[in-house]
């Protein structure tokens, strides 16, 4: 390639080819370091891709942002500790031991203590609409 | 149309690839760019180690930037010169260091002494003769015959017209001759004269 247009301008040339043939080598080494800079930058960024669009991490990020939130709405585990003994009660209460729950009746009612049982304040209106 | 080999892509289609984690790509780069780097930054310290350091922080830089590189934005080559030119500067502003680090790189023992010799003393001559010209003047030339950028390319990096720059390369290299009159008598250049 001819650089120099103008032909009297060839001692100029003479120079310039002088100092790019008297350019030392670079080291080995400067080779090496670059692309050890390289490597390192890039497992740095693919680590940082990874956390941003990684489908599958992406998913199991957001069931935990889900949870994270959902969890202290239910009252967190008070509120499930809470929520499991009312149902325990209830199931008792309701299907397994009724005479607990006619006990609890006549505790409420009173009516085991005073001695009114089968009393019952609306015998006398049931008693008159079976009659007719 | 026929497919290109990972060597025959461009710089910045490189560096795409290498922004998704491609080895190869950032291996191609570095064999392709930092000896351009290294000597773009040479010429203008006349030191190697520091030269080194230069090619090695511009790289390092285009690593950085790869994920956020746009193709259409500049062109890499041209971002990569003003990088280098850059921290060239810094370094100039910088002590010079002295003792070892500033002792002549030995000598190739493969070129014949006595024209390696000849090429430097060429060289230091015209490195001081650079230094005594109009800064854009001295710019211009050593971007289109040192790191043999073509016109347009200056005229990109330097934000000037095309006919600005020949324009300066002209004038540069009649002050230059000038400045070299007597280097030129001394050192000779009729062995290049082929």
């Amino acid at each position: 390639m001819k650089k120099f247009e103008d032909q009297n301008h060839e001692d100029l040339e003479a120079f310039f080819l002088s100092a790019q043939r008297a350019l030392p080598a670079p080291s080995d080494q400067l080779r090496e370091r670059v692309l050890q800079n390289a490597q390192a930058l890039m497992a740095m960024q693919g680590a940082e891709t990874s956390d941003s669009t990684g489908s599958d991490i992406r998913f199991l990020g957001g069931l935990s942002d889900f949870w994270s939130d959902f969890w202290p709405g239910l009252g967190g585990f008070k509120g499930w500790a809470s929520l499991a003994v009312i149902a325990g009660l209830s199931f008792q209460f309701g299907g397994v031991a009724p005479e607990v729950e006619t006990q609890i009746y006549d505790m409420i009612l009173g009516q085991n203590e005073l001695g009114l049982e089968g009393s019952d304040p609306f015998e006398d209106l049931y008693l008159a609409y079976l009659e007719g | 149309m026929p497919s290109q080999t990972p060597n025959q892509l461009d710089d910045a289609t490189l560096l795409a690839a290498y922004a998704k984690g491609m080895p190869e790509a950032a291996r191609i780069l570095t064999e392709r760019l930092t000896p351009k780097l290294y000597a773009q930054a040479y010429h203008r310290l006349q030191n190697a180690a520091d030269a080194e350091d230069i090619a090695q922080e511009a790289m390092l830089r285009l690593w950085k930037i790869a994920p956020d590189w746009q193709s259409g934005r500049a062109k890499l080559s041209t971002w990569l010169y003003q990088v280098v030119a850059n921290l060239c500067k810094d370094r100039c502003r910088k002590p010079q260091m002295t003792g070892l680090e500033q002792a002549p790189e030995p000598i190739d023992p493969s070129l014949a002494v006595e024209s390696h010799l000849q090429d430097e003393r060429r060289a230091s001559a015209l490195y001081k003769a650079l230094d005594q010209l109009p800064q854009r003047q001295a710019q211009a030339l050593r971007m289109r015959h040192l790191d043999e950028l073509s016109n347009p390319e200056i005229a990109a990096i330097m934000a000037v017209s095309i006919e600005a720059v020949e324009s300066l390369l002209a004038r540069g290299r009649r002050q230059l001759k000038t400045c070299l009159e007597a280097e030129i008598s001394a050192l000779g250049y009729h062995d290049e004269k082929v």
